[in-house]
């Protein structure tokens, strides 16, 4: 829950906490000790029950992978995406190991980093799309990998169909 | 047998009651005339004589049941021969009718069953026909019917009953035939050039109004042949040319230069056509490329075949959506023939552009017509450098080309020699104090050299690119040379100094070898000039696969293509975006098709919109996903 904290202190690094965003991150929530903080960690995590709460921690992890260097480049590295996606999207999202092993695989295509759009709309993909794929539309604006996961998804359950 | 002849027979015998009796009848009115006029014809309730004559006839003769059924079947029989063959007598079976129609039951007695059996002995015919025989003959039997029918009609029937009678031909003939006459018969007349008997069918078709199936039908025809076409890409171009040569002949001979069927030439060629996404817009512009070469054939096309087979070119030109393939191609191909002076008509060359340029519109043609005025502009310049300059070094001629109209060249490296860079200085001084403020870069790739050899079978002169100077030049000094030593004295880099040699040891006349004879090419390689080299002919030409030929120049021009689609891609994203402000994805998408000028697909789009959408040009509606707003 290191996540959830950085998220309500609006930290940029991680693993890294300075002086300022700790007194300032601290003063705005009006947390004063470590009771106050316990507190404050267990009704954070019940704010993220909300989906938009949850939305905005989601996309508040983006920037924070990213930490302070990689903010030009608008692009989140795989290695850092991956584990904050089982992080953070570990009961909501059915597919997730379908997702992780497709963005992996050296035949997809050569990511090696996510746009923030992307990342973006993977939430939603999780939120609006049904678990078999059914209600997906490639003709929607969606982008490119996401079409190209839905494709190799039911490639794969034909293959195994078969 | 006996009992038909009994039934035809009788109709010479009721005739001759019938005249009988009409001339009894008449014989009664004349004597009984002053009664008939007086009496009879003015009054509504009594029938005057002749009606009374006739109303006995009808009663007691005609409708008797035997009677009526004899007279009816040997009609009938006897039409029904006449349909078989057999010679019957007109005058007979006209008077019978006459008789029926008199008695006023033309219609209901005759009529009514003439066309049943009409349309139960074409039915049966046709079945016949169409198993039996070829469809040329069929559709030549069935339009001569149609030509019996009518004059059966002049002959003996009643003119009221020529509309009804060809409708029920048609139906029985035609129209319960006609996706089996096309399922038949369209394709191997095609193919055979039976343009006569399409025009029959097109003829009886269009008596049934059913026009459309056999341009639905046709136009699949062309496009399946087309689409078998574009599979074979070394005839590609050529076999084009004449599918769509026979299928316009067709269309104007056979198909009467039907509108519809013009439309369906368009769309089907355009349809297949574009199957092969950029392929047959490139080869386009390679088949174009060899016409416009010189080489032996083109002395024998006059010049009224050269405009025609231009015109068909634009045509197949004008059905491909990648049209800016062709440019490319075709201005990467222009260049080539202007500069190494491979064209065999500077007239044929300008009235291709001219022709283009009708097609396209101006800004299409623009660079081309640019290429062009450089050349004459480099011939002024040359005047103008030969009085300045009377005598140069070297005997030198230059192109000074635009950059912006020709393909992107890049200067290659190359150590020319002391006197070539000499010219070469003097010439840029020479130019630039004319264009000042200009630019000069010398593409040493394009250059051609004439060079005067001798060897101990004889001296011989030498057309030779640049590059392959510079090679033959190092023998002036030496027998030999390795491969490490040549490059180092060339200065040219590996790719090129192999482009190069490999020219010079594989083409026809060879005038070099290679020690050993790899294809690679290693440092330690020796390569000599053939001591005992000689020839028939004084001036040779050396086969110049020069940089721009390869392969990989291709790569490179396809390249470039998408690159600039690309770009066009993203400006026009950024134009509707930015006049729009909001835009739903599929709006932008249809939007987008309607304004590029090439075959695009959605998921390129998209990439597109995805690298605008990092770039922050436009970004994602915060409340629905699929609506863009631009930034």
């Amino acid at each position: 829950m290191q996540m959830v904290l950085a998220w309500k202190l609006s930290l940029s690094e991680i693993g890294e906490i300075s002086q300022e965003e700790f007194l300032e991150g601290f003063k705005n929530l009006n947390c004063q000790n470590l009771d106050q903080l316990k507190t404050l960690l267990s009704a954070s995590k019940e704010e993220l029950n909300n989906g938009d709460n949850f939305k905005e921690f989601y996309l508040f992890s983006f920037k924070y992978g990213q930490g302070t260097e990689n903010d030009l480049k608008r692009v989140l590295e795989l290695d850092v995406a991956i584990p904050l996606w089982e992080l953070l999207l570990k009961d909501r999202f059915p597919l997730l190991n379908e997702w992780i092993k497709f963005v992996q695989d050296p035949d997809q295509g050569n990511q090696n980093s996510i746009s923030s759009d992307t990342w973006a709309m993977l939430l939603e993909f999780t939120t609006i799309i049904n678990d078999d794929l059914s209600n997906f539309d490639p003709f929607d604006a969606w982008p490119v990998l996401i079409d190209d996961f839905v494709n190799y998804v039911q490639q794969k359950k034909e293959k195994n169909n078969k | 047998e006996e009992s038909m002849l009994e039934d035809i027979d009788f109709l010479s015998v009721i005739l001759q009651y019938w005249k009988d009796h009409c001339s009894q009848i008449l014989c009664l009115r004349s004597i009984f005339l002053c009664l008939d006029r007086k009496y009879a014809v003015p009054s509504t309730t009594i029938l005057n004589i002749w009606d009374i004559g006739i109303y006995l006839f009808k009663e007691n003769i005609v409708e008797v049941n035997i009677i009526s059924r004899k007279l009816l079947n040997g009609l009938l029989l006897v039409i029904e021969n006449e349909r078989k063959g057999e010679t019957i007598s007109h005058h007979e079976v006209k008077e019978c009718l006459n008789m029926l129609f008199e008695l006023g039951i033309y219609e209901t007695y005759f009529e009514t069953k003439f066309l049943d059996e009409t349309a139960k002995f074409y039915a049966v015919e046709c079945q016949r026909y169409l198993t039996e025989y070829p469809m040329e003959d069929v559709l030549d039997h069935f339009k001569n019917r149609f030509v019996q029918e009518n004059r059966r009609i002049d002959s003996y029937l009643k003119p009221t009953t020529r509309d009804l009678l060809i409708k029920v031909v048609e139906d029985v003939i035609i129209r319960n035939n006609v996706e089996e006459i096309i399922n038949k018969g369209l394709e191997s007349l095609i193919q055979n050039l039976k343009m006569k008997d399409l025009q029959n069918m097109y003829s009886l078709i269009k008596r049934v109004d059913a026009l459309d199936l056999l341009s639905n039908a046709w136009g699949m025809y062309i496009k399946n042949k087309g689409l078998q076409l574009i599979q074979e890409e070394k005839s590609m171009i050529k076999d084009l040319l004449y599918h769509r040569d026979l299928m316009n002949e067709i269309l104007e001979s056979s198909f009467e230069s039907n509108p519809d069927f013009t439309y369906t030439l368009k769309k089907s060629f355009e349809t297949f056509i574009n199957m092969k996404l950029n392929k047959p817009a490139e080869l386009l512009a390679k088949y174009l490329d060899s016409m416009m070469r010189t080489g032996k054939t083109q002395r024998s096309i006059n010049h009224n075949d050269i405009e025609i087979t231009l015109d068909k070119i634009i045509m197949l030109f004008r059905y491909m959506g990648s049209k800016d393939v062709f440019e490319a191609f075709y201005k990467k191909d222009l260049a080539k023939r202007l500069i190494l002076n491979k064209y065999s008509s500077i007239d044929t060359e300008k009235l291709m552009i001219s022709k283009l340029k009708i097609e396209c519109g101006a800004q299409y043609t623009s660079k081309l017509e640019g290429m062009f005025k450089d050349m004459d502009m480099s011939e002024e310049i040359m005047v103008k450098y030969k009085t300045a300059i009377p005598k140069g070094i070297i005997d030198m001629k230059v192109f000074v080309l635009t950059s912006g109209y020709w393909p992107a060249y890049t200067p290659v490296q190359a150590n020319l020699t002391d006197d070539m860079n000499r010219c070469q200085e003097i010439f840029t001084d020479f130019y630039l104090k004319s264009y000042n403020g200009r630019h000069l870069v010398w593409q040493n790739s394009l250059g051609q050299c004439l060079l005067r050899a001798e060897f101990p079978k004889g001296n011989k002169e030498l057309s030779v690119s640049l590059f392959q100077t510079l090679v033959f030049l190092l023998f002036n000094d030496q027998d030999t040379i390795s491969y490490a030593e040549m490059r180092e004295a060339t200065g040219l880099a590996e790719k090129e100094l192999n482009y190069t040699l490999k020219s010079l040891l594989t083409g026809r006349v060879r005038l070099i070898t290679k020690v050993p004879k790899s294809k690679d090419f290693l440092p330690t390689d020796i390569i000599s000039w053939r001591k005992d080299f000689g020839s028939k002919q004084k001036r040779i030409k050396l086969n110049q696969i020069q940089y721009m030929e390869t392969k990989v120049e291709q790569k490179k021009t396809e390249q470039n293509i998408f690159r600039h689609r690309q770009y066009q891609v993203d400006a026009a994203i950024v134009r509707i975006m930015k006049s729009r402000k909001v835009m739903p994805h599929n709006e932008l998408l249809l939007e987008l098709y309607e304004h590029l000028r090439f075959p695009c697909k959605a998921s390129d789009i998209k990439k597109r919109i995805e690298r605008l959408l990092e770039q922050r040009y436009i970004e994602r509606d915060a409340e629905n996903n699929s609506i863009y707003k631009y930034l």
